[in-house]
């Protein structure tokens, strides 16, 4: 499986890992289901409306953190602009996991209002070597 | 525009830096109060104002800033407060500001929120752009 991650000869920060990853939603409801297209070391399920639960399948102790940003070039009118919120990160011996929450509309006290069909959703996340196979 | 070249190798130069790192703004009353929780090695951060926004200077000397990408996490923010906005409000050769949003609201302002975790990536060119 080939890697994904930079290591420091790139100009990292010693004893960082970076992790990126692009996937698409295709469909509404519970039947959203995802379509890697790049990165091959994570997986993606849907654990509540607009909530998607990102799993990166590798070891990695202590996250610096995790950006996404919602790409939204296959997306008809009607539902843009998208924001997006993480939560969650947390990382273990054996995985890493963080939340995407999505929004199509500025709002208050709802955090997520529909899935969408198409949107592409771009995360980068940063962790320490150590521990990394 | 000067053209940069970039060493093909992976499409990255090897002057080429990636920095990552959360800082946390605490807006529970009184001044804002931001806080570095990773990446204080390579970044110090500071309010000239007393608002939604921060100042983040890079340690280290670079070339240029060539992107900065951020995104809120809502961990542990109660309800009603959400979603929260992060973005890029300015980009100079070694600092950035950003500013960070409850509701629609402009100027950025949490409207004490109590404190909320913005996600850095910053790309930079060590040395001169070409």
């Amino acid at each position: 499986m080939p890697r994904q991650g930079f290591t420091e000869a790139w100009g990292n920060l010693p004893g960082m890992t970076v992790e990126h990853g692009t996937f698409s939603l295709n469909g509404t409801g519970s039947g959203t289901t995802f379509t890697n297209l790049t990165g091959t070391r994570f997986s993606v399920t849907r654990s509540g409306t607009g909530t998607y639960l990102i799993t990166l399948n590798d070891r990695f102790f202590g996250a610096y953190g995790v950006v996404v940003t919602p790409i939204i070039g296959s997306i008809s009118g009607g539902f843009v602009p998208v924001f997006v919120n993480t939560s969650g990160l947390v990382s273990s011996p054996t995985q890493t996991q963080f939340s995407v929450l999505t929004y199509n509309c500025p709002t208050t006290g709802t955090p997520v209002l529909t899935d969408f069909n198409g949107l592409i959703l771009s995360f980068v996340a940063a962790f320490k070597n150590s521990g990394a196979r | 525009m000067a053209s940069r070249t970039f060493p093909p190798i992976c499409g990255i130069s090897p002057k080429s830096i990636i920095r990552m790192g959360q800082i946390y703004l605490d807006d529970s009353g009184g001044p804002v109060v931001w806080t570095v929780l990773y990446g204080s090695d390579w970044m110090t951060v500071s309010t000239p104002e007393d608002d939604g926004t921060a100042l983040v200077t890079l340690k280290e000397s670079v070339g240029e800033i060539l992107s900065v990408d951020v995104t809120a996490d809502v961990t542990g923010m109660g309800g009603g407060y959400f979603p929260i906005y992060a973005n890029v409000l300015a980009v100079s050769r070694q600092t950035f500001t950003l500013g960070l949003y409850s509701y629609e609201t402009v100027p950025p302002v949490l409207n004490n929120a109590g404190g909320a975790v913005i996600n850095i990536l910053v790309h930079a060119v060590k040395g001169e752009v070409l």
